[in-house]
């Protein structure tokens, strides 16, 4: 009852009229001198009950119509296979150029673009995920929260397109992801896919501050690197001891970064669009624990549906009166 | 209008008490053809009655005169139910007053008239008499009366009729129990009653075989919705008649032998029922 609510309240005051079929009836009456002597008939009895609250049904479906009944947004709780998957996407310049490190031409497209086209894929894959787009450049960029709307994460996915914006602050875009778990039930499993072609120094703070949130907001990270071609890749050791450092071997160092946080964690490779889709498909297989989430069942207009009842009871009131007798 | 009035023959088989004479057998003495006894010439002293062959054969040697039974006058009296139930039937009703009236006027009775409804309306009171022309303006307005009560009064009426014995005609249609039935006929017990019971057949035979019909009691204002169908009508069917037996024993209990009328008022019914019994 809680979920019904009304247009126009008001036209309920014409339920007060419900009572006028207690006290009259629709039927022409006949003078008759002495009722007494007429035998009692249970099935005449029950006939007037029937009619009467045929009469009182349809004057309430008719009010309830004018007063515009309506079922409100529902949300509706169910188990799928899924995970709270937030997306945090780097917009540094560099995203906008292929794997070759150019400025797309002819065929090429842009590790962005790649990215784009294989996200929108792997959303319209996975029905039940509750997705959340974060970004980071030179600080963090809130698009979209956790959500179930595949139209609003499309939309959100496709906001990238715009030209990107200057360098890469990853620990702010980590801190950021992180912060979209808070206030969440912990249902299915939480991931973070971090999509980048580069990597940053974690200043000491930070990642003080990061491990911290790994570890209460029990996320899975993965991190799918599209690899620049000549650029250092997350596995490659330094060949010389000097390099052996965070300012030359950031992607180096962010792996051993997230390796340390025993969190469950995976880092891809992509040097190509193919590698890309490979890693997302893994991800998508890996990712399907069940999941409780609520679905919204939009508001619903009754009002048709009672004019309908209304009808059908005045119907067979009309019945009944053809149904009448005509004495002489 | 007048002239279709038809009228009936009734006869008292009881001898009445009036002093004027009439029609109809009387306790009287006086100038008729029915030998009653022989008087002493000083009780009754007509020489012209004198029986020679009594005065001889008396021992006392006193002349005997013949005296004669006197026919006496009659009244007739009809009581009408004048509650709501008979509102139907009234113009009906009036027509039988009517006749009654006539058949009293023709037999040199006097005729009277009482309606009863919740109370009794002196509008509705006619005093016995011998003339017709009241008895019209009064059976007008009968015919187009709205009635609207209950019959509480019937019960009441005995102390406005004479003490004399009457002939009464009790017209209604006794839809009330058969409790207040004697409360109305307690009273009416020294007088010689005709008690019409007076039904319309579209409250039973006439009813549709089929359809719903709602029907509102024309004294109470409660209604009841019924589902014709030939069994239901059966049913209402037997009840009046089991009603028309209970009524015919509540009156018999009295004296009283009913007489139905179901197909409207016809003097020829009102004829068969004096034919039968003489009250």
């Amino acid at each position: 009852m809680n979920n019904l609510a009304f247009e126009t309240p008001w036209a309920l005051m014409g339920l007060i009229l419900l009572l006028v079929p207690i006290f009259r009836s629709n039927m022409r009456a006949t003078t008759y001198p002495w009722l007494d002597i007429l035998p009692n008939d249970p099935l005449s009895e029950l006939l007037n009950l029937l009619i009467r609250l045929l009469s009182m049904a349809a004057l309430a479906a008719l009010f309830l119509g004018l007063s515009g009944i309506y079922l409100k947004e529902q949300h509706v709780e169910r188990i799928g296979r899924g995970a709270h998957i937030v997306m945090l996407l780097d917009r540094s310049n560099s995203m906008d150029n292929s794997f070759a490190g150019k400025a797309p031409s002819g065929n090429d497209i842009s590790k962005a673009d790649a990215a784009r086209q294989l996200l929108t894929e792997f959303v319209d894959h996975r029905p039940h995920d509750l997705i959340g787009i974060a970004e980071y450049s030179t600080s963090p960029l809130f698009v979209m929260p956790l959500t179930e709307n595949k139209q609003a994460i499309h939309a959100a996915i496709d906001a990238t397109s715009i030209p990107a914006l200057a360098y890469t602050n990853i620990s702010k875009g980590l801190s950021m992801a992180l912060s979209f778990f808070e206030h969440q039930p912990v249902s299915g499993s939480r991931i973070i896919l971090l999509v980048s072609d580069g990597a940053a120094v974690i200043d000491p703070d930070s990642e003080a501050a990061l491990r911290v949130l790994f570890k209460q907001q029990q996320v899975r990270l993965y991190w799918l690197f599209l690899r620049t071609d000549n650029s250092p890749g997350i596995f490659a050791e330094p060949e010389d001891q000097r390099d052996d450092n965070a300012q030359a071997m950031p992607e180096l160092y962010l792996h051993r970064f997230f390796s340390s946080l025993k969190i469950p964690y995976h880092a891809y490779e992509a040097e190509n669009p193919d590698a890309m889709q490979k890693a997302i498909a893994d991800i998508d297989r890996l990712e399907k624990l069940p999941l409780h989430y609520r679905q919204a069942i939009p508001k619903q207009d009754l009002s048709a549906a009672f004019y309908g009842w209304a009808s059908f009871f005045m119907l067979l009131l009309v019945g009944v009166k053809m149904c009448e007798a005509r004495t002489a | 209008m007048s002239t279709a009035i038809q009228s009936f023959h009734y006869r008292l088989a009881h001898p009445g008490y009036s002093v004027f004479p009439g029609a109809h057998p009387g306790q009287m003495v006086g100038s008729g053809h029915l030998f009653k006894r022989h008087q002493p010439l000083l009780a009754s002293p007509d020489p012209r009655r004198i029986d020679l062959r009594a005065s001889v054969l008396d021992p006392f040697q006193h002349y005997r005169v013949r005296v004669f039974q006197q026919h006496s006058k009659l009244t007739v009296y009809v009581l009408v139910d004048l509650s709501a139930s008979m509102h139907g039937q009234l113009p009906a009703v009036s027509e039988f007053v009517l006749s009654a009236a006539q058949s009293a006027v023709q037999m040199g009775d006097s005729f009277g008239f009482i309606g009863g409804g919740l109370s009794i309306d002196h509008q509705w009171i006619l005093p016995a008499g011998p003339a017709m022309q009241p008895v019209r303006e009064l059976a007008d307005r009968l015919a187009r009366f709205r009635t609207e009560n209950s019959a509480e009064s019937l019960s009441k009426i005995a102390p406005l009729l004479p003490n004399k014995r009457c002939l009464l005609f009790l017209v209604s249609d006794y839809h009330f129990p058969l409790a207040q039935l004697q409360t109305i006929l307690q009273p009416l017990t020294s007088h010689a009653v005709v008690p019409i019971v007076w039904w319309n057949t579209a409250e039973f035979s006439n009813l549709p075989d089929w359809g719903l019909l709602r029907f509102k009691d024309a004294e109470s204002r409660r209604s009841k919705t019924l589902l014709m169908r030939p069994a239901l009508k059966q049913r209402i069917i037997h009840a009046f008649e089991n009603r028309r037996v209970q009524l015919r024993q509540g009156f018999r209990a009295f004296g009283m032998e009913p007489l139905f009328l179901t197909d409207g008022y016809r003097a020829e019914t009102v004829n068969n029922y004096f034919q039968r019994q003489a009250l």
